[in-house]
């Protein structure tokens, strides 16, 4: 079964001399490199060809069962193909599972300032002893975060009076208690650990910072 | 005509024990990937469940007029923990699947005294004994996540729960 293409041996650059000197009709492997443009694009490296000699040229033959799987041509796509997959997978694995604690650590420090602000202004009564009280309160707070594993810490406790004129001048540390109307808490170090974003070139830690503020008569949060 | 075989017609059944371990893999990683993400979310509700559940504890009145109305009031708030509303209508559905007001905690946290005898100074919410059934596997939650707020409603000592 030959196949209706010849080409010229004059045509074929560095033909092997074990092939010229081949018997007619031998089949051979046949280079790839060595074979015209226009040769059967089935023909590869691993194929054969059909040759037969004339006196002063060659004459090569496609023959129609030897050409090459077209498979093999795809040869290093599923490599890459695997690899693209993986990367995608991790990515959506690192979506859920880095996201996911992320946003239950948001929630929970959110909660947690909620609480503590409601807990600081509850604590004032005009006094500087009632300031020490409410930072002492959320301090001992038995709230947690990281699925509920560790104590927040960092935590800022600040004070301000609401004025008239609505600005807001937060201390940590008043020095005139009497008039102190809003409590405000940040919890701003909580750092949750990414553990696979980190692996496709996400951060190696994502902080979740949350904040509240609660103002007195009655105890409320407004923020 | 001498027909050449071609080197990779032995490879056929490769290519699917290949499929067959990389699927593997990939279900396995997709299932704990549901698995963890399901979890997750649960958790995130609870989070917040309990939050507004604690948040609600803190601002009712406090009835104390007998130890059933301080039950009776722990029930109102395990249930708005459970169905978003302290009086659910029949039938309501819970902010995460099996979540039942057993599950959940409500302790009154009292200055130097019993339930009942004065007012509390804080209430903790938390869940306690709460399986989350995923695909291949469950979670048991206890005693997390937990809310603490201060009690700043209003105390009745001689009311009954309506």
């Amino acid at each position: 079964m030959v196949t209706a293409r010849k080409w010229q041996a004059e045509g074929l650059p560095h033909l092997p001399p074990t092939m010229l000197s081949s018997p007619v009709g031998q089949v051979c492997d046949l280079p790839r490199s060595i074979l015209p443009p226009e040769a059967g694009r089935n023909l590869d490296r691993q194929g054969a060809a059909a040759l037969s000699f004339g006196p002063n040229s060659a004459v090569v033959i496609d023959v129609g069962l030897i050409p090459v799987n077209p498979r093999r041509r795809q040869r290093g796509f599923v490599l890459i193909a695997m690899s693209v997959t993986t990367l995608l997978l991790l990515a959506m694995i690192g979506l859920c599972f880095d996201f996911g604690r992320i946003y239950i650590a948001r929630n929970e420090a959110q909660v947690f300032t909620d609480s503590a602000a409601m807990t600081a202004a509850a604590k004032l009564d005009g006094t500087p002893a009632g300031v020490i009280r409410a930072r002492e309160a959320v301090a001992h707070s038995p709230m947690r975060w990281n699925l509920g594993t560790e104590p927040f810490t960092g935590v800022v406790v600040e004070f301000a009076n609401e004025t008239v004129s609505g600005e807001t001048v937060w201390e940590r540390d008043p020095k005139d208690a009497s008039a102190l109307s809003l409590a405000r808490v940040t919890a701003p170090a909580n750092g949750v650990d990414i553990v696979f974003l980190r692996g496709i070139g996400g951060p190696k830690s994502f902080t979740v910072p949350a904040r509240s503020v609660a103002a007195v008569n009655p105890v409320r949060l407004i923020e | 005509m001498k027909t050449i075989r071609t080197k990779h017609a032995g490879q056929r059944g490769q290519a699917m024990i290949e499929l067959a371990f990389s699927a593997g893999v990939m279900i396995a990683c997709l299932a704990g990937t549901f698995q963890f993400g399901y979890t997750f979310y649960v958790y995130d509700e609870l989070v917040s469940a309990v939050g507004n559940g604690a948040r609600y504890a803190a601002t009712r009145t406090y009835r104390a007029a007998s130890p059933a109305d301080v039950e009776k009031g722990k029930d109102a708030i395990r249930n708005l923990v459970v169905y978003g509303n302290s009086q659910p209508a029949p039938g309501a559905a819970p902010v995460a699947p099996n979540l039942k007001p057993e599950n959940v905690q409500v302790s009154w946290v009292m200055s130097d005294k019993a339930e009942g005898a004065g007012a509390p100074t804080a209430v903790d919410v938390s869940i306690v004994k709460y399986s989350v059934g995923a695909m291949f596997g469950s979670f048991t939650i206890d005693h997390r996540p937990l809310a603490e707020f201060p009690f700043v409603g209003r105390y009745a000592a001689s009311e009954s729960e309506p």
